[in-house]
């Protein structure tokens, strides 16, 4: 080697060294820092971060060529743009190069998925066990629901399709329910989800409002990923209010969907669960109105029949009685009847023998004394001997038998 | 008649009116009052789904 180089020859002097000593191809695992998209062409900033904290150990610039792209994307399951993004970590076949104008370069020419989304997995069970143990994934479903879901706190993307669905819906609904919606923006995807979000969340003051919706549009698997974040579950699970999500996601449910209060599939759909809420509600509560308005009547229709009842059985009682107090009435008048008609013949009786024994002592028993009675002669009882003069004859009864006789 | 505090009073008050009534615990004078009771607190709470109060602060 010369002495002294120009920093071509260096250059070529490294390409040649590179070529000659690192192997044509080889894997590699990494995170990605940032990842540019350029007419089909990826240009990626990977880094190493140190175990237990930020650090970046090591870096490196990768490019993924738009035809190499094309190839390999058509031989995978899933679609790779999702796992060429910021904060994901990468199973990388790479080839080393190195050019004397651009320097050192990673030109990759395939891609584990299946790292990317295994490591994903494992660290989403991890997450999952530590919430478990933690006693957060039933916490915030434990707080009831209010009836009404009227003051509703969103997180969400202020340029999210979701968002503008999920506002769409319940502003422009048919039944004339108004909401009292306030947005707390936030990132959500990429690294500045968790972020955001709990800056946000630590906004919402839980005394204003009845709800907290998180809403993001459809995403791929991978940038749902941020809701499968540790500090924001936990955040969601310790609110003092319910959270619903709707996190945009058909088959797989985010970390933060199992946390909440209720999950939904999509904004949409939240929209329409707090629109049903409250049309539940305003029919329950017209129910209710109606059942108070019946019973109040039924009630007051059983007094009415209560009273008629009362009447009906006071008159009834009344007649009975009248009619027993007449047939009583009826039956001692028989029996005074009887009674009198009784005492009445008996006394006669009485009478009778007393007559008899009245005339019997007056009449026969003085004839038979030796008093004895005188008649003039029409037969006239004489008790005057004024009554007769000198020369009248007169008939003497005695007890047996009678004597003519003249006055001396 | 007391002033209705809130939707969730409201809807709570009128359930409890609802129970009473099903328990036959309410007087035939209070009936009237009650009907009457009932049909401010679904008012209020239809009023209350349908309007707004004013923004919240951002």
């Amino acid at each position: 080697m010369q002495d002294q180089l120009t920093l071509y020859q260096l250059n070529q002097y490294i390409r040649r060294f590179v070529a000659l000593n690192v192997p044509e191809s080889l894997w590699i695992t990494a995170e990605i820092s940032q990842a540019n998209l350029n007419k089909g062409h990826y240009y990626i900033d990977l880094v190493e971060k140190a175990d237990g904290n930020d650090e970046i150990i090591a870096q490196s610039y990768a490019v993924l060529w738009a035809k190499t792209f094309d190839r390999i994307n058509a031989s995978k399951t899933s679609d790779l743009r999702h796992i060429l993004k910021q904060g994901l970590k990468v199973k990388l076949r790479v080839k080393v190069d190195f050019h004397e104008k651009y320097g050192l370069k990673l030109v990759i020419d395939d891609i584990d998925e299946n790292f990317t989304y295994g490591n994903l997995a494992l660290q989403r069970a991890k997450i999952i066990k530590r919430l478990q143990t933690e006693q957060l994934v039933e916490k915030n479903k434990s707080i009831p629901l209010p009836w009404i879901l009227k003051k509703i706190a969103v997180l969400s993307s202020s340029t999210a399709a979701g968002l503008k669905d999920f506002m769409t819906h319940l502003e422009g609904n048919e039944y004339g329910y108004a909401f009292d919606i306030q947005l707390f923006p936030i990132a959500v995807q990429g690294v500045n989800t968790e972020k955001t979000f709990l800056t946000q969340l630590a906004k919402v003051d839980w005394t204003k409002f009845d709800v907290v919706c998180v809403i993001r549009g459809g995403g791929s698997k991978l940038d749902l990923a941020a809701f499968d974040s540790y500090a924001i579950c936990a955040a969601i699970a310790n609110c003092a209010i319910p959270v619903i999500t709707g996190i945009g996601h058909e088959i797989d449910e985010t970390i933060a969907d199992m946390v909440s209060n209720r999950s939904l599939k999509t904004p949409t759909a939240v929209a329409s669960f707090i629109l049903n809420r409250s049309l539940e509600v305003e029919s329950r509560v017209v129910q209710m109105n109606q059942e108070v308005n019946l019973l109040a009547r039924k009630r007051l229709q059983n007094h009415e029949l209560t009273i008629a009842r009362i009447k009906s059985e006071l008159q009834s009682l009344t007649k009975h009685r009248l009619e027993s107090a007449g047939q009583l009435l009826d039956s001692m008048q028989e029996r005074i009847n009887i009674y009198t008609r009784n005492k009445l013949q008996r006394a006669s009786l009485h009478l009778e023998q007393l007559a008899q024994t009245l005339s019997f002592l007056s009449i026969e028993n003085t004839l038979k004394r030796g008093f004895t009675m005188t008649y003039d002669t029409k037969g006239k009882l004489i008790v005057d001997a004024k009554s007769v003069k000198k020369g009248d004859i007169v008939e003497t009864r005695f007890y047996k038998g009678k004597q003519k006789s003249k006055i001396q | 008649m007391a002033k209705i505090k809130n939707y969730t009073e409201a809807i709570t008050e009128l359930q409890a009116i609802l129970e009473d009534l099903k328990a036959d615990e309410v007087a035939v004078d209070q009936l009237a009052q009650k009907v009457k009771r009932a049909n401010e607190l679904m008012v209020y709470c239809q009023d209350t789904l349908r309007s707004t109060e004013k923004a919240l602060e951002e």
